[in-house]
């Protein structure tokens, strides 16, 4: 148990250090941090542009964060009934929702990480879709099986990749923090710092299903760019699958849970039962993909 | 065909310095072509379309001062010309073309951006405060990149 442990580590430490020198590793630091404060800039722009005011912004972003909740719950696929139907009262709920992210918390935090959980899912495969791929496309690992296990070897360079993505989250959201806080200073330490690390626990637990699918294709195809297309793909096409489809059958709305687009909004959700919910289903689809790409690994003729 | 041994991130890192180069040299022009245009403007001798005019009113009424903008003209031109030649010292491996010059390459890019904050208008850096983040970041990564990660690699 110690040695596949002891392997695991050693995986994972040989895994970092490879992506930091290879090219796809690089591309996924400078791409990952510089799209995350790109999207910063685009949440702050209006604020420090002056183009809107203060409170005419958070009233706006209420409104259309609510929208955007709505249409990521199912609750109401037509933006241009939306507005009638939130003037009726309905929607309530997700209207209180918007409320808490904008006006009880950091608003421009809250926006910015929502953002990130948008685009996120694009990048982290960036991380991982050569972790096993690459060696079994340079023939490479046919070197590495005789001193140790697949197991190992897929938990190790997982880890590796958890770590990594980990690493650059923390980084991004502490640079946002510390230009909140002191750049723009529209909110107080006491309030930024705990909804920060909220927050940050969130596109952590958000990032292991996407690294995990990272995974999942690079055991699945031997081509790196092959398993690059398909993770990437699959994050995009799910959801537009799922809007198509829904349009067409109602229950066909739900092939949206086949990744978690649906209900990762739901981690930053007020009420402290639907985080752990949604955090639960984000781990568990994480070890899915894992169990899947274990199962292939094990499987594969190398 | 000969199969290179140099490291993927290498590769990467010119593409990158290719692409900044491109940047930061279009910028210092801008700043270098800019700097007279203001003297010509306070001299009254400025003669262009009338958008150039409006371009060059407006930099005059936020109170930019025309050797200030030269001097980061000048700056950002050595971290562009900086920035072309790594892109072959990376490729080549070489220490003194690839580490060196992309650490001077890493030092000018962030000295431009801290004496921008210093020296431009707030009416020119307003709503670009976390761009000039984003700017820093690729400097210290580089340079992290060049002195740590690859420094046995750039040894030729």
């Amino acid at each position: 148990m110690t040695k596949t442990l002891k392997q695991i580590f050693c995986h994972a430490r040989n895994s970092m250090s490879h992506s930091l020198r290879s090219g796809s590793g690089v591309a996924f630091i400078v791409l990952t941090v510089l799209a995350g404060l790109a999207l910063a800039n685009l949440a702050f722009a209006p604020i420090e542009l002056g183009f809107v005011e203060l409170e005419d912004f958070r009233i706006n972003a209420a409104k259309g964060i609510g929208m955007a909740l709505s249409l990521a719950t199912l609750q109401q696929g037509d933006p241009e009934t939306f507005l009638g139907r939130l003037e009726a009262g309905e929607l309530q709920e997700m209207m209180m929702w918007a409320r808490y992210l904008v006006l009880d918390q950091p608003m421009l935090l809250s926006i910015t990480v929502l953002l990130l959980g948008l685009v996120l899912p694009l990048l982290l495969p960036l991380g991982s879709f050569a972790t096993i791929s690459g060696d079994v496309q340079h023939r490479s690992i046919r070197y590495l099986l005789p001193r140790t296990t697949r197991t190992a070897l897929l938990l190790g360079r997982l880890l590796g990749c958890l770590v990594l993505s980990g690493i650059l989250i923390t980084g991004l959201v502490a640079a946002i923090i510390l230009y909140l806080g002191i750049v723009l200073s529209l909110d107080s330490w006491q309030d930024l710092i705990p909804w920060g690390i909220r927050c940050l626990g969130a596109l952590l637990v958000l990032s292991f299903p996407y690294v995990s699918l990272g995974i999942l294709c690079s055991t699945v195809f031997r081509a790196p760019m092959v398993s690059l297309l398909a993770s990437v793909g699959a994050a995009v096409a799910v959801p537009l699958i799922a809007f198509s489809a829904r349009a067409a059958w109602e229950p066909l709305g739900q092939l949206l849970y086949l990744l978690p687009w649906g209900y990762s909004h739901q981690l930053l959700s007020p009420d402290g039962e639907t985080v752990t919910t949604a955090t639960l289903y984000c781990l568990g689809h994480g070890l899915a993909f894992t169990l899947l790409a274990h199962y292939r690994l094990r499987r594969a003729d190398l | 065909m000969a199969i290179s041994d140099r490291p993927g991130g290498l590769t990467a890192l010119a593409v990158l310095n290719g692409f900044f180069a491109l940047v930061s040299g279009a910028t210092a022009l801008q700043r270098l072509i800019d700097g007279p245009r203001i003297t010509a403007y306070h001299a009254g001798e400025l003669e262009g379309r009338r958008w150039l005019r409006r371009r060059i009113e407006e930099m005059v009424d936020s109170g930019i001062d025309p050797i200030d903008l030269q001097i980061l003209g000048v700056v950002g031109l050595v971290a562009a010309v900086t920035l072309a030649i790594s892109i072959w010292g990376l490729l080549t491996r070489r220490k003194l073309a690839g580490r060196w010059c992309s650490t001077v390459a890493a030092i000018s890019l962030v000295t431009v951006s801290i004496l921008a904050i210093n020296w431009l208008p707030t009416t020119i850096l307003r709503g670009t405060g976390i761009s000039i983040v984003r700017q820093l970041f690729y400097p210290l990564f580089m340079l992290f990149m060049v002195q740590i990660i690859f420094r046995k690699d750039l040894a030729r």
